[in-house]
């Protein structure tokens, strides 16, 4: 067979310019035919007009639907039973018209929109209309533009027949009219009852924007399109699903508005609208959305599902000063216009809508408002001067809430001490929630390959060296960089991940982004960091580096974990325990192992966050690589949550002994955590003697928030004894170091002893002031753990001056923090005592009764804990009090002041001889044992 | 649920029996995948409005992502799949054009006086590109490959060569080719 075109061509093409001519005469005396075609083929190629194949095939079509084929100026007579008037519009869905229908005594007009139904076939589509159709046609209500009917007309075409509303949409209408803020809270108010509404009748709207909310000329929101988009979409959430994706965006949704569910193809619930709700919320308040600066989808997209907002108030604050204002997508109504739009004042009045607009835009569903009626409630309660729910974590703004609207006299509370609780509850509470996620679990000294868990930043010379010998080593560049940047030479480590972007054909590696990414969250850009490691792992799939991707999505998950996106952290990291389990590297594995376990603790669930531990310390133990010292560590701090000090004292020891023989940094904090479970355990001495050593590693090796914490813990201990003047001292220790260092915690330990001391002063005021403050910023700064033992502190010392209103709502926000503090653990129980201590003191006693005897089952009273068998027998013994068991209340007294004076609780003990003096005297003469 | 992740094992299963040269399992592959990518393509193509386009590589990707098990599967059944999703795409898109001229013509037929807007227009360029395709692969498959890779699934040079295990030298001389040669077969059409 002769020679084909294609590589004809190929020769002819190779040929210098000069002799192509001879080339195809030499061809044509052979074969005149294919000479022919190479010439129009290489008069072709030197075209300099587009080939068909230079344009993008996806863009020709225009867009589908009914716009397809009607042609732009035909507009029908009638479709089914309806005759049309006018077009009033065209979207994504396609064409609406005025229409009017006329009926046997009846005329009326309506919107009649002209779809195409996403469907298997008419019947399908016949059948789900009849079937939603019916659903949505017996929704009511005046906020709620009626739905009259579905259907098909005779040429075929899919109708739905609306309740014609007039009105303009409703940010056009708070411009127009310039409404004030407050007004535009209220207004907003109604549209958020009207959804409710829906959303109690299990309707989800699935595309809430502006255009879809009129206001009428009696100033009254209407909806528009409940419900529709899934009539038209599919029939069922599990199809809207797949139609949904991340890449195809779902056509029924406008991206701005929509959530990040329904750009991820999951289901969509009535928190989806009740996110949509926040951009339109927020929208009507800054004067700008929340996500996109730039038009474009994607971008769109991606802030939707990576970014968090800022503040409402911030952004208005910015577009009033700068003029900055978001632009609209294409096709949609541009944003209010900036200059009608009031600047949102400073103050708390900005932070609760600022906090309610944060909480509708959560990432995750689960975090928002569950529906609108939630949304609703919160917006009520800022209108109505009540706290927010939003808002719900910070106790000092809700004691100052409190304070306005009691305006009660507030007592001079007794002497009084923090409770005693809050400190191992730290102590835990710092291992398992934020040291580990930065922290490797194994401790390696050998190098190792990708993904360097040994990484050290000794290290840097010799590694320095090989770079300098193989510069185009991407590995040993990627070592190097990671190392420098644990040296604290981040600005080194950047120079050196431009330098591996050079390196020719290896700009696109993976393995750079990772390490960028690395250094990038190390820098405090966790969303830079997200958005490199999203690539990484887009390109080690890519590239089909499978080994890589595991790593990859491990360092993911653990990021989004810490950002507190939970659920997509745990599908990364499962992913990347399937793909080390496959691959045997137990290392790696027990590190993922760890990091899941610490996505269930926050969860609250010990027992699986358990399971996954021992797992982890399996594998571990597997690799050979000694250490597991941090798995241990958080198996202690399973056992101190359930109140079981002595399970956890034996492991902790294990993993000091671990880290001190690998001469590890995390020394200091498995000291410091030792330390209080043997404080717990009442054994003092030992536990000064750790947290003695634990101070002086952390003060030589510089870390100003590991000091912070342990100074704290010293602080509180000697709090406790009623070491004034040496509380002072630390006191100013930490101070200087917050201030040297910026930490937050150390703000908050800080205030929290500050208010220790105005407690035992007897000073509530200031003392609740302070720990509100504490709480607040450690919520703030994500240790709600941390927060839950300095309310119950705070609800402690309410109880002292009698403020059982706000006792209660303290003890409550440290029940309601879940994660590791939750159900079975300390800080529960503690919650638990002191809930029925306020009840005991408003005279509730059978109440406290029943709440108390939830908590007896486990035998409290010799809880080897000491801070539960404190506060339980405190309870118990006030408890007999109220209910005159006179001798009993006296008994559990005298063991509380055991507890109190074995473990140096000096203000305690002096609190509770108060107590039983008192006791002794008001004690009727003659009283004995209750029968 | 239950369903997604039944398929995402047939899917797996049936992407190794095809490398390991199963036809009928490279057919019922060819089926499934056209079944979904046609429906998030379709969406994406109904309601996309003029200027944000469908990216091919994307939803590709995601197709991937989605229906197939990596753990189970090595970089060379990827590319595998990557080649078979390209002659999807371009099935999706010439079949969606397909439907779109037809209904253009039922309708200009259902409406007297309505003015039949005929044979050209985007759905007739991409019609005659599919059959000056089709031309082509009888040239050289190869080439027409390469131009269901860059063209219909928007993958790149490199790619495309991993796809076909071959350079990218090569793929660039087929590309140039084809270009040129649809060039020259739908001049004066397009």
């Amino acid at each position: 067979m002769s020679e084909s075109l294609r590589d004809l061509y190929d020769r002819l093409i190779e040929q210098p310019e000069s002799e192509r001519a001879d080339f195809l005469a030499r061809l044509e005396t052979t074969d005149d035919n294919r000479a022919a075609q190479l010439r129009r083929l290489l008069n072709a190629s030197e075209s300099t007009t587009d080939s068909p194949l230079d344009r993008d095939p996806w863009s020709q079509l225009p867009a589908d639907g009914v716009g397809a084929f009607d042609s732009a100026t035909e507009m029908p007579q009638q479709i089914g039973p309806y005759r049309i008037l006018s077009e009033l519009g065209r979207g994504g869905m396609g064409r609406v018209y005025l229409a009017e229908q006329e009926g046997a005594g009846f005329r009326r007009k309506v919107a009649l929109k002209v779809v195409a139904p996403e469907g298997a076939g008419v019947a399908e589509i016949d059948r789900r209309f009849r079937a939603e159709g019916g659903i949505l046609a017996g929704l009511e209500h005046p906020g709620i533009a009626r739905f009259y009917d579905a259907g098909r007309a005779e040429d075929g075409r899919w109708f739905l027949a609306l309740e014609y509303v007039a009105g303009t949409d409703l940010l056009e209408h708070a411009s127009d009219h310039a409404l004030p803020l407050v007004e535009r809270v209220r207004i907003f108010l109604a549209v958020l009852q009207a959804v409710a509404f829906a959303h109690a009748a299990s309707i989800v709207h699935r595309d809430l924007k502006p255009a879809n909310i009129l206001v009428g000329a009696d100033g009254r929101p209407r909806l528009l399109d409940f419900g529709i988009a899934k009539l038209v979409v599919a029939k069922s959430d599990v199809e809207l699903s797949a139609s949904m994706t991340t890449i195809t965006g779902a056509r029924a949704l406008t991206p701005a508005y929509a959530s990040p569910e329904q750009f991820r193809g999951e289901t969509i619930t009535p928190a989806s609208d009740v996110f949509s709700l926040g951009v339109v919320f927020y929208e009507l308040l800054a004067g700008v959305r929340p996500f996109e600066q730039q038009g474009s989808r994607g971008a769109v997209e991606s802030a939707i599902l990576g970014e968090d907002p800022e503040p409402p108030s911030t952004a208005s604050r910015r577009v009033s000063t700068t003029g900055v204002r978001s632009s609209p997508p294409e096709g949609e109504r541009p944003n209010a216009p900036v200059a009608r739009v009031q600047r949102m004042p400073a103050g708390r009045f900005s932070r609760d809508l600022d906090a309610i607009c944060l909480k509708a835009l959560r990432k995750e569903p689960a975090e928002r408002y569950p529906s609108a009626a939630e949304f609703a409630a919160d917006v009520e309660r800022f209108l109505t001067g009540q706290p927010v729910s939003a808002r719900g974590g910070g106790l000092a703004y809700r004691a100052v809430r409190f304070y306005r609207r009691q305006r009660a006299a507030i007592a001079v509370a007794a002497a009084l001490l923090l409770a005693i609780a809050m400190i191992a509850f730290a102590a835990s509470a710092r291992r398992l929630g934020t040291a580990i996620p930065n922290a490797a679990v194994q401790s390696d000294p050998t190098p190792q390959r990708f993904p360097f868990s040994g990484v050290a930043a000794s290290e840097v010379p010799d590694l320095e060296t090989r770079f300098t010998a193989e510069p185009g080593n991407v590995e040993v560049g990627a070592h190097l960089a990671l190392s420098l940047d644990k040296a604290g030479r981040a600005p080194e480590a950047a120079l050196i991940v431009t330098r591996l972007r050079q390196i020719p054909g290896k700009a696109e590696d993976p393995l750079i982004d990772y390490v960028e990414g690395m250094v990038a969250l190390n820098a405090s850009e966790p969303q830079r960091a997200l958005v490199l490691l999203a690539s990484a792992q887009a390109r080690a799939i890519a590239g089909g580096r499978g080994e890589l991707v595991s790593q990859i999505r491990a360092s993911r998950g653990r990021l989004l974990s810490t950002l507190g996106r939970s659920s997509e952290a745990a599908v990364e990291m499962e992913a990347a325990r399937a793909g080390f389990e496959a691959s045997g590297d137990s290392s790696s594995l027990a590190r993922v192992l760890n990091d899941l376990s610490i996505e269930k603790l926050q969860r609250g669930d010990l027992a699986g966050g358990e399971t996954l531990l021992e797992q982890a310390l399996a594998a571990s133990r597997a690799s050979g690589a000694g250490g597991g010292g941090v798995i241990l560590g958080n198996l202690a701090g399973i056992a101190v949550q359930r109140g079981r000090p002595d399970l956890a004292e034996p492991r902790y020891r294990e993993s000091v002994e671990i880290f001190r023989e690998a001469k590890s940094r995390r020394l200091g904090w498995a000291l410091t955590d030792r330390s209080e479970t043997l404080r717990d355990l009442g054994r003092t001495g030992e536990a000064k003697a750790a947290l003695d050593e634990a101070i002086e590693l952390q003060t030589a090796s510089g870390s100003a928030g590991d000091l912070a914490l342990a100074l704290s813990y010293r602080g509180a201990a000697e709090l406790a004894a009623g070491e004034t003047d040496r509380v002072e001292k630390t006191i100013a220790a930490i101070a200087a170091l917050a201030k040297s260092s910026g930490d937050r915690p150390a703000l908050a330990f800080v205030d929290r002893l500050r208010g220790g001391l105005a407690a035992a002063r007897g000073d509530f005021q200031n003392a609740q002031t302070l720990l509100g403050e504490a709480s607040r910023l450690l919520r703030e700064n994500g240790q709600a753990d941390w927060a839950a033992a300095i309310d119950l502190g705070m609800a402690e010392s309410a109880l002292d001056a009698k403020e059982l209103a706000l006792a209660t709502t303290a003890a409550q926000s440290a029940l309601a923090t879940g994660g590791v503090a939750s159900a079975e653990g300390t800080t529960a129980f503690v919650a638990t005592t002191l809930l029925a201590r306020a009840e005991i003191a408003a005279g509730k006693s059978r109440a406290a009764e029943k709440r108390l005897s939830g908590l007896t089952g486990s035998e409290p009273e010799h809880s080897p804990s000491l801070q539960r068998r404190f506060a339980f027998l405190v309870a118990r013994a006030e408890l007999g009090r109220a209910q005159g068991h006179a001798v009993e209340s006296q008994r559990d007294f005298q063991s509380a002041l055991d507890v109190a004076e074995s473990a140096g609780l000096t203000l305690r003990a002096r609190q509770i001889r108060r107590e039983l003096a008192l006791a002794g005297k008001s004690r009727p003469q003659g009283a004995t044992e209750d029968q | 649920m239950s369903r997604e992740a039944e398929s995402h094992e047939d899917l797996t299963g049936l992407l190794q029996a095809w490398r390991r040269g199963d036809q009928g399992a490279r057919d019922d592959l060819l089926d499934r995948v056209y079944a979904h990518l046609k429906r998030i393509a379709a969406a994406q193509l109904r309601g996309e409005r003029a200027g944000h386009t469908l990216q091919p590589t994307a939803l590709v990707n995601e197709a991937y992502l989605r229906l197939v098990d990596q753990t189970r599967v090595d970089w060379r059944d990827r590319s595998h799949f990557f080649g078979l999703v390209a002659a999807t795409m371009r099935r999706v898109l010439i079949d969606h054009a397909r439907r779109r001229a037809s209904r253009k013509r039922q309708h200009a037929e259902a409406t007297p006086g309505l003015t039949i807007v005929g044979t050209d227009g985007p759905e007739a360029e991409l019609m005659d590109l599919d059959r000056a395709l089709d031309r082509l692969a009888v040239e050289s498959a190869r080439a027409a490959s390469v131009v269901e890779m860059r063209y219909f699934a928007g993958l790149e040079i490199d790619e495309v060569a991993a796809c076909l295990d071959i350079s990218p030298a090569t793929v660039k001389r087929d590309w140039d080719f084809a270009r040129a040669w649809m060039r020259v077969e739908l001049a004066g059409k397009a």
